[in-house]
């Protein structure tokens, strides 16, 4: 009886109680949502930084129910980009992403002082446009050096259902902001692209899946912001763990890239960002995101941001022998535990299931 | 004839009533003449009312007859009491009832023949002689009402001779009295003594709330709650909870589940003035809200204005929550107390001086951290919630002119979820209060106060932790004269100043190297300062005025800081910082000023019906912010200055009141409309928290509300209480030129306190002389809510949310029961120690009423429920 009264007080002060509410919501019809910028790098020059490279894409999809996980894509829409000095390039859709509209020139890039325009026709006849961007007036001079530090980070972990401090060991790795004098802010935008290494342990290395090469769009998905007046210090990009982190027992790469975007454009990350912190019982009150598209239909909502920006980009890799401490390799140990069946991926690398594996080396790929 | 007759009397017989005697010499005279000829004759006083007696002619008279006899058969129908040997009087039997038949029921004054004169008296109790403060006094026949003073002091003007008067006061024997005026009489005071209720075995009555049919004539929109009344009603783990208690008035709704903070009439928490013994109390609650922050046995009045109340407030737009605490016991010493499940309090109180100088000090504290920490949870072992709090008085009374009482209050509170932050917030209040009579028609009173309340957040996470504070501090002086002539014109004028200082937030890495960069928002200073007067006329019997005027001055000084932005360039949402000014320490940066009429008028119809319609002006200078979704520890107070307005708020009010069976029934209809100037708002995406652009991130406006108030009580019976409804609307329109200023697009929205309906219903019966059930239901609309309304994914973002128009939805309807069982301890003669049990429950269904909803990432909906579980407690109460 006590134990329950105790019980019954504590859920009162302490646990209350969270449960999941739907609210009705009224008539909200699904409103298109832009996707894509464009920079000074054009698709042949960003096979240089070194990658796959990339043409400019712009992706189209429509507003969804909250409780819905997928965004409907929007096909057989028109896209097409104009510039301030009277050219105009149009996107071709693609074949293989439903909803992706790529800008195939392979040498177009965006030019400082030129002004651009997105425009958006869909098939029911309802048009879109951006309103007119160009690459910021100052950009940051030659992107600094990757670096690390080894670091621990403190995080709460939940074991058993309960909620401990536990250490991780790993990386921190920065990079170094060029000198800025200009006076004037360079809103800086890094996101990131790792690859890396996997061998299959079970099975001969003369087999052609015996090795692969992993992507994993989720892995180090967070971006990192920075407002810089100054310049002259490390940013810190992200902590990448070591110990127990099987994508840097082999060979570690990641594409770097670094965006200088226009006020708007870095607002608009910002408070995304801002967005997915929320959650909690002190939340500030919400708010929308302000695009910078509009429809030619008042009515029309539309989502998104147009950005026209700065790139640039610089691979870094890593070896687990790179710090001081030794990190084990559990490649073999992982697929050697005592159960019924190894996982596929100790017999075969394309199996792999925490990336997109290819047993094709990329051409830029560069062994230690 | 009678002339002769009477000079014939006169020389044949001494003065004095037991010499007259009435032959038949009398009959065929006019009795009122004759009685006329008796007073001169005899130098007595034949007291009478009734006009009816002027067509009475005497007539059948044979044996001579005292007066007395002859009255008595004569006029049936009539009391007809000797006081002394100079003064009769002759009441009509249906005029006072029995009250009239006894001479002791009677009082004489003295009135030296003065037409209108002063009723002054005193109360005490029978036993100690100590006067009785705050007993309320009737009179019916002018239809006002008075409290007593320090002293136990009242005052009326009176016309006519004879009044009957009517005094209750909580734990006492409520009695009514003739008072009669003579210039026979001797004394100039009526000095009535009143017999506790516990003495006499017998238990008390208490009416729904207990004083306030004396103040509804003079003011609309007050409310008053006796301590008595509150305790009464269900509680929550057994304690007892003023402003949980005001909450069931109508027009005066929660926002949240718990009592943190209170709306009134569509304002916001932060437009409240709370004040304890002049103080201000800027954090009424306990436990994060669980509790409010008012120690029940010392409270003694709670009277809540809703608008600005008289002239003599001032500072918050929409309402004065005034409550006092009691003196201590200048003649035995005492203690009560009670014990709780997680909370119990402890008051002593007693003579210093016997008659002179007493103590009342009393605390309460927390120890749910035993529940907590027994609990086999690791995650409970990290958390705890703790509070307690110390309220004393000291009082000294040196003589009758005089009044000293000196009051403190000390509270602390933390709470602690998980391991992450501790919260904790305290409030240090002092005043001083000193009441001088200089003359029979003038007082003075004047009120030293000062006020800290401090906010904090440690958070202890290795290379992140920080400790965080936000607070306001002021010292104040006022002066407030009393002055009356004759009751039915009392005035009231002073001054008063208040010097704020408010700490916006800061924050400090607690360890070495840490990640957390210190940031402090500068400290704003503000000096308030007001003159005020303020009439209260009856002018007629029915028709009764009070006019204040009120006249606020407010400086913002230096030391500061201050940006100026430039709103046509954005960088976010925020204007960007052009220049800045450094003002040094008391330069003046800005001021404001205005005045702050208030009018309110009574009529009364007929003897039940009165007619009720105010005017309030409030302007308030300091505003509280919360850029939360509902009130928590991290909001902070700011002072008006060059980017952020006086907020001016302008209440209309009309109501009628009608009592019914008596003063059985009552019912109360009010209407009001509030307009709201500079109001104040979020704009889009603010970020409040540690910023030192802070006024950037806020938007001014207008704000509407209006609404209808019904209350219908019953006061008497052993079923006794009230049900409020109340339907009103709190708007909020901000349409600026300026993008970042125009919320909502410009268009109407519901301000966060916007609850249309709102229903409470109180209930007490009493079951026997020691046991009463009580209940308390309340329902109203669910609080207006932005809420994700679709989603998109962007980039490897997988979803960024839409929002719909500011406050377009709502949270569900809230709703809950309460009741409670008291059962007190056999009373018996002479016995001190009292005891009481209460049983109640708390959300008797068990509804899961939602304190907040908030949404993950994904813009999934998460209600959180606090006490959404029926929750019952028990606590022991008692008293010595």
């Amino acid at each position: 009886m006590d134990k329950l009264f105790r019980s019954a007080l504590l859920f009162v002060i302490l646990i209350s109680c969270v449960e999941q509410y739907e609210f009705k919501i009224k008539n909200e019809e699904p409103a298109l949502v832009v996707e894509g910028y464009i920079s000074n790098v054009s698709y042949e020059a960003s096979k240089l930084f070194p990658a796959d490279g990339r043409y400019f894409k712009v992706r189209l999809s429509m507003t969804s129910d909250v409780a819905n996980v997928r965004d409907k894509k929007v096909k057989h829409a028109h896209v097409y980009l104009i510039s301030s000095d009277g050219s105009r390039w149009e996107y071709t859709e693609s074949s293989e992403n439903e909803g992706e509209y790529m800008l195939c020139d392979d040498n177009f890039s965006a030019k400082k002082n030129i002004l651009y325009k997105l425009g958006v026709i869909l098939d029911d006849g309802e048009s879109y446009e951006s309103g007119w961007e160009q690459i910021p007036e100052i950009v940051p001079g030659e992107m600094g050096d990757i670096r690390f530090e080894e670091t621990e980070l403190e995080k709460y972990i939940y074991r058993n259902g309960e909620k401990v401090l536990t250490s991780f060991k790993g990386v921190n790795v920065t990079v170094d902001l060029p000198s800025s004098n200009s006076g004037n802010t360079i809103y800086y935008k890094w996101d990131f692209f790792p690859t890396w290494i996997y061998k299959s342990p079970l099975i001969s290395i003369h087999r052609s899946d015996y090795k692969c090469w992993i992507e994993d769009p989720f892995y180090l998905s967070d971006y990192v912001l920075q407002k810089d007046n100054a310049g002259l210090y490390p940013k810190k990009l992200f902590f990448l763990e070591t110990v127990g982190n099987e994508r840097i027992y082999g060979r570690f790469s990641v594409l770097i890239r670094q965006m200088a975007l226009s006020k708007g454009y870095f607002t608009y990350f910002e408070e995304i960002e801002d967005q997915g912190n929320r959650g909690k019982l002190f939340d500030p009150p919400p708010y929308n995101l302000e695009t910078n598209l509009t429809s030619t239909h008042p009515d029309k909502k539309v989502f998104g941001y147009f950005g026209v920006v700065d790139e640039q980009a610089k691979r870094w890799y890593f070896d687990r022998l790179d710090v001081s401490y030794p990190v084990e390799n559990r490649w073999k140990a992982d697929c050697s535990l005592k159960v019924l069946a190894q996982p596929p991926k100790c017999y075969s690398c394309l199996s792999y299931e925490n990336g997109i594996p290819t047993n094709i080396e990329p051409d830029w790929w560069e062994d230690e | 004839m009678t002339v002769i007759i009477a000079s014939f009397i006169s020389t044949t017989f001494a003065d004095g009533l037991k010499d007259i005697l009435v032959d038949e010499t009398a009959n065929g005279q006019d009795l009122i003449e004759y009685l006329n000829d008796l007073e001169n004759t005899y130098h007595v006083d034949l007291i009478f009312t009734d006009s009816e007696l002027e067509a009475y002619t005497i007539f059948g008279v044979g044996k001579p007859y005292k007066i007395e006899e002859f009255l008595t058969v004569f006029l049936n129908g009539y009391y007809i009491t000797k006081i002394n040997n100079k003064v009769l009087v002759i009441l009509k039997k249906s005029q006072f009832g029995i009250l009239g038949s006894s001479k002791d029921n009677f009082i004489l004054l003295n009135n030296d023949d003065i037409k209108t004169v002063g009723l002054n008296g005193k109360i005490r109790d029978i036993n100690t002689k100590d006067p009785i403060v705050g007993a309320s006094v009737l009179i019916q026949s002018i239809n006002s009402g008075t409290l007593t003073g320090d002293n136990g002091q009242f005052r009326f003007a009176v016309d006519g001779t004879v009044h009957k008067i009517e005094i209750r006061y909580i734990g006492y024997q409520s009695s009514s009295y003739i008072v009669v005026f003579s210039r026979y009489g001797v004394d100039r005071a009526a000095i009535i003594s009143m017999f506790q209720s516990s003495t006499e075995l017998e238990n008390i009555t208490i009416r729904a709330q207990g004083n306030d049919e004396i103040v509804k004539n003079q003011l609309s929109g007050i409310e008053k709650l006796n301590i008595e009344t509150i305790k009464k009603m269900p509680t929550f783990m057994g304690e007892v909870d003023p402003i949980r208690s005001i909450i069931t008035l109508p027009g005066v709704s929660s926002n949240g589940e718990v009592s943190s903070g209170f709306n009134v009439r569509g304002g916001e928490p932060g437009q409240n003035l709370i004040l304890q013994d002049g103080a201000v109390i800027y954090n009424p609650t306990h436990l994060f809200g669980f509790f409010s922050a008012f120690n029940p046995d010392i409270v003694k009045n709670i009277e809540l204005y809703k608008g600005g109340g008289p002239a003599t407030f001032g500072g918050r737009a929409a309402s004065v929550l005034d409550i006092s605490l009691k003196n201590g016991n200048l003649n035995n010493h005492s203690f009560s107390g009670g014990v709780g499940l997680i909370s119990s309090r402890f008051t002593v109180e007693g003579p210093v001086i016997e008659k002179k100088a007493s103590y009342v000090i009393g605390g309460r504290i927390s120890y749910s951290d035993w529940l907590i920490q027994s609990y086999d949870n690791i995650q409970l072992k990290n958390s705890a919630a703790n509070f307690y709090d110390l309220t004393g008085k000291i009082f000294l009374f040196p003589n009758e002119n005089n009044s000293i009482s000196i009051s403190g209050y000390y509270s602390y509170d933390d709470f602690q979820l998980g391991s992450d932050s501790v919260f904790s917030w305290n409030t240090k209040n002092l005043s001083v209060n000193w009441d001088h009579t200089y003359t029979d028609n003038l007082s003075g009173k004047l009120l030293l106060t000062g006020s800290n309340y401090f906010s904090h957040i440690n958070y202890d996470g290795g290379a992140e932790s920080f400790h965080y504070q936000n607070s306001i501090q002021n010292l104040g002086l006022k002066y407030d004269f009393l002055f009356s002539q004759i009751e039915s014109r009392i005035y009231n004028f002073g001054f008063e100043s208040t010097y704020a200082l408010t700490e916006p937030g800061v924050i400090r890495p607690t360890i070495e190297r840490g990640n957390v960069a210190e940031t402090d928002v500068g400290n704003q200073r503000g000096l308030e300062t007001a003159a005020f007067i303020q009439g209260n006329f009856n002018l007629t019997d029915r028709l009764g005025i009070m006019v204040g005027l009120r006249y606020s001055g407010f400086l913002r000084l230096g030391k500061d800081k201050i940006y100026e932005f430039d709103y046509s360039t954005l960088d976010g949402r925020y204007p960007v910082i052009v220049d800045s000014a450094l003002y040094s320490n008391g330069e003046i940066i800005d001021r404001f000023g205005g005045f702050e009429p208030r009018i309110s008028l009574r009529y009364g119809l007929n003897d039940f019906t009165t007619l009720k319609a105010s005017y309030y002006r409030s302007i308030q200078y300091l505003h509280l912010i919360s850029n939360t979704t509902i009130p928590s520890p991290l909001d902070y107070w700011i002072a008006s200055g060059p980017h952020i307005e006086p907020t001016i708020s302008d209440q209309y009010t009309i109501g009628i009141l009608r009592d019914f069976r008596g003063t059985t029934y009552e019912l109360s209809l009010e209407g009001f409309y509030k307009n709201i100037d500079n109001a104040l708002d979020y704009i889009d995406g603010a970020d409040l928290f540690l910023n030192e652009s802070l006024e950037a991130g806020l938007a001014q406006g207008k704000g509407t509300a209006y609404g209808f108030e019904m209350q219908l009580k019953r006061n008497e019976g052993k079923l006794n209480g009230w049900l409020s409804y109340t339907y009103s609307r709190s708007l909020r329109k901000f349409s600026s030129e300026i993008a970042t200023l125009n919320l909502n697009s410009g268009d109407y929205y519901s301000s966060g306190h916007d609850q249309p309906h709102n229903l409470s219903v109180v209930l007490n019966y009493q079951l026997d002389s020691r046991s009463s059930f009580s209940l308390n239901f309340n329902y109203k609309t669910g609080r207006p809510i932005t809420i994700p309304v679709s989603k998109f994914s962007y980039g490897k973002i997988l979803s960024v949310l839409n929002y719909s128009q500011r406050n377009e939805y709502r949270m569900p309807d809230y709703h809950r029961l309460d009741v409670s069982y008291t059962l007190k301890d056999k009373l018996k003669r002479n016995k001190r120690y009292m005891g009481e049990w209460v049983f109640s429950i708390y959300n008797l269904y068990g509804r899961k009423n939602a304190y907040s909803i908030y949404f993950d990432e994904n813009g999934m909906a998460q209600k959180l429920s606090i006490l959404g579980s029926i929750f019952p407690s028990i606590t022991y109460n008692f008293k010595y």
